[in-house]
């Protein structure tokens, strides 16, 4: 009995390896006069500030922006035919051990726009975690 | 007056005609309980001492105590804590000291040497220092080297137990405890959430089990005059 309790125990031990973090900020681009539908928008470049490009010349409803884990805050150039715009987002950098044997992973939370060109009524967080179970962070109406 | 002359009478005609079963029910006046404390209890625990010994990422002790008030025991421990866990890509370690307080409530009333099987709960604290390194690379930033350390976290949590106290020999005293242990919080986590608390286990589980097994010293606490 005390056998079977402490492999019963021991099985307990260790964590499921579900690994569901993600460094992707989801933005969803919504047409206010189309009662907030997602809508694709032309998109010339998007690139990480100072850093990696993204997208180039395609037409998107979603943006899927990578935020940097060496630091907590990201800012993207989103550029358009005709103009050109910045969002900017912070986040808190979390490191979890799932188990020994699945490894550490980083996961980051408290999503907050701390740039924005678009207009203030126009970028609204709608989940402020990143993982891989969330289909969408942030809206941006047009 | 009546009822006891009667009953005597009644009791002393049963005796005298020996031919009728005592089928009857003796009502004994109830014993007070004494809450007056009899001993302090003292030990430690043998798993922490030896685990420590036999594996290199743990080292770590306990000290435990209780002090009877009838059936029911203040019980304390105390301990220290630091684990290391190699993970996949790369080390996490902790270290820290904790305590529970509670009480036990035993369960063999009758037994001349106060031997016990008992229930009881804790609370637990802890506090301690934990940080993680390791490394992952990402496709859009390169290889990635996080060292993470939270610098003083404070952790409380409950416990159920159970378990049993044996008289050995004299004021020598064995004993387990089962603990289940759940209800964690946790303050003072930055850039790593504790995967260990001292005290308390591994946090992947909302509840998870704990087991001591201990050697105690009972020193008689002085008798009312």
């Amino acid at each position: 009995m005390v056998a079977g309790l402490w492999v019963s125990v021991s099985c307990f031990e260790e964590g499921d390896c579900l690994v569901t973090n993600s460094n992707i900020v989801v933005v969803d681009f919504r047409k206010v006069a189309d009662k907030k539908a997602v809508q694709p928008v032309a998109i010339s470049s998007v690139d990480v500030l100072g850093g990696v490009n993204l997208y180039r010349n395609q037409e998107l409803s979603q943006l899927k922006l990578p935020v940097d884990p060496h630091l907590t805050e990201t800012h993207f150039i989103i550029r358009q035919a005709s103009k050109t715009d910045t969002l900017g987002f912070s986040y808190r950098n979390q490191s979890v051990v799932l188990a020994p044997d699945c490894g550490a992973y980083l996961y980051q939370f408290d999503l907050a726009v701390t740039r924005n060109t678009f207009g203030p009524d126009k970028v609204r967080i709608v989940n402020n975690a990143l993982n891989t179970n969330i289909k969408s962070n942030v809206e941006v109406y047009f | 007056m009546v009822i006891m002359v009667l009953t005597t009478t009644a009791s002393f005609a049963q005796a005298v005609s020996g031919d009728v079963e005592a089928d009857t029910v003796a009502i004994l006046p109830r014993e007070r309980q004494s809450y007056r404390p009899t001993g302090l209890r003292m030990g430690t625990d043998l798993l922490a001492l030896i685990i420590t010994q036999q594996q290199k990422r743990f080292a770590g002790w306990e000290v435990n105590a209780d002090v009877d008030f009838g059936r029911y025991y203040l019980a304390f421990d105390y301990g220290s804590w630091a684990n290391q866990y190699t993970v996949r890509n790369g080390f996490y370690d902790n270290n820290g000291r904790y305590y529970r307080v509670g009480v036990d409530v035993n369960f063999l009333l009758k037994d001349p040497d106060r031997n016990m099987f008992f229930l009881g709960f804790r609370h637990g604290r802890s506090h301690y220092t934990d940080s993680i390194a390791y490394t992952f690379t990402d496709t859009n930033f390169g290889i990635i080297e996080k060292i993470e350390v939270n610098p003083g976290v404070d952790a409380r949590w409950s416990e159920i137990t159970g378990g049993i106290r044996i008289k050995i020999w004299k004021v020598i005293w064995m004993g387990y405890t089962a603990r289940f242990k759940f209800g964690l919080k946790t303050e003072g986590e930055r850039g790593v959430r504790s995967y260990d608390v001292p005290g308390y286990g591994l946090t992947i589980r909302p509840s998870t089990w704990g087991y001591n097994y201990q050697l105690f010293v009972r020193l008689p606490l002085p008798k009312k005059k």
